[in-house]
């Protein structure tokens, strides 16, 4: 797929959301290929942006529009052909995490704000296990990435 | 209350279990985990709270002692939840110190906090290491 244009994820129906696809799309190159899942995570993060205060009955704060926004940013900024679908979560916060445990691997970043994301990864196949807050420098996420894809 | 003025409950037994609701929908807190081959509760689910005052659970010991089942844990909260458990000793064992402490309130008296850090590896291994009291009812995808 290519280009977010002429997908079926963005419903009219959905106004106090209306830009959020748009100016993503802008954000992006016009070459760039989406996974086929892009426009189902696209959709889930739409979905987590209606959710109400309090929607865990712990409180939870209602998801932060910005931070969704460069949340879908930041996915598109690392995918690359091959990548599984990630889980979607929101946080107490307010937040959006991405979720893969897949391959032996267990990869979740939550991004924080537009310059912050925090990143924990684990391998059972290596034994390598890390967490680490990255700002804008995402090499450490891409590298893990690369070996979630590479990995058969 | 600041984190430091928590002290751990030593009469809160390793083997006992601390309960926390999950809400069912594995669109929200529940992801499939390829690697175990099941649904689980997302790291997400496991925190301190929004302001990060200390996560709260129901306390096995306490439901024990008031006679009461595990799964009366989601009283009030029934409809559209699951059940998830960790033992107070694990958690207690985690790279960040977590304390575990009763602090029973007027809706639910077996009520009892986890304070401490909770990072995200904090947050994975409780996620990981949990077992369901409630599972849901979700196909395999």
């Amino acid at each position: 797929m290519s280009g977010l244009s002429g997908t079926t994820w963005y419903n009219e129906e959905r106004l106090p959301y209306e830009g959020f696809g748009t100016s993503l799309a802008k954000s992006t190159s016009p070459e760039q290929d989406f996974p086929q899942w892009w426009p189902a995570a696209l959709s889930r993060i739409l979905f987590l942006l209606e959710l109400p205060e309090n929607w865990d009955s712990y409180g939870a704060k209602k998801i932060n529009q910005q931070i969704a926004y460069h949340a879908a940013q930041i996915l598109l900024e690392i995918t690359r052909p091959g990548i599984p679908e990630p889980s979607i979560v929101p946080t107490v916060r307010g937040n959006l995490q991405f979720e893969w445990h897949t391959k032996g691997i267990d990869l979740e970043f939550e991004v924080k704000s537009s310059v912050l994301i925090s990143v924990s990864f684990e391998d059972a196949v290596t034994g390598d296990e890390w967490e680490k807050d990255l700002d804008y420098n995402l090499i450490p996420l891409e590298d893990v990435i690369r070996q979630l894809v590479s990995r058969t | 209350m600041p984190e430091l003025e928590y002290q751990d409950d030593e009469s809160i037994p390793d083997d006992s279990l601390l309960l926390r609701r999950i809400l069912s929908d594995p669109n929200i807190h529940i992801v499939w985990d390829d690697n175990l081959g099941c649904w689980r509760p997302s790291s997400a689910a496991f925190d301190n709270d929004r302001n990060g005052n200390p996560m709260s659970v129901v306390l096995s010991v306490e439901l024990v002692r008031l006679n009461r089942s595990m799964e009366s844990a989601l009283r009030g909260h029934k409809d559209g939840y699951s059940l998830a458990s960790v033992t107070a000793g694990f958690t207690r064992n985690l790279s960040q110190i977590q304390k575990i402490v009763k602090d029973p309130t007027p809706e639910e008296p077996a009520h009892g906090l986890v304070a401490g850090k909770k990072t995200q590896s904090v947050r994975r291994n409780l996620a990981k290491n949990s077992q369901w009291i409630v599972e849901p009812d979700l196909p395999k995808p």
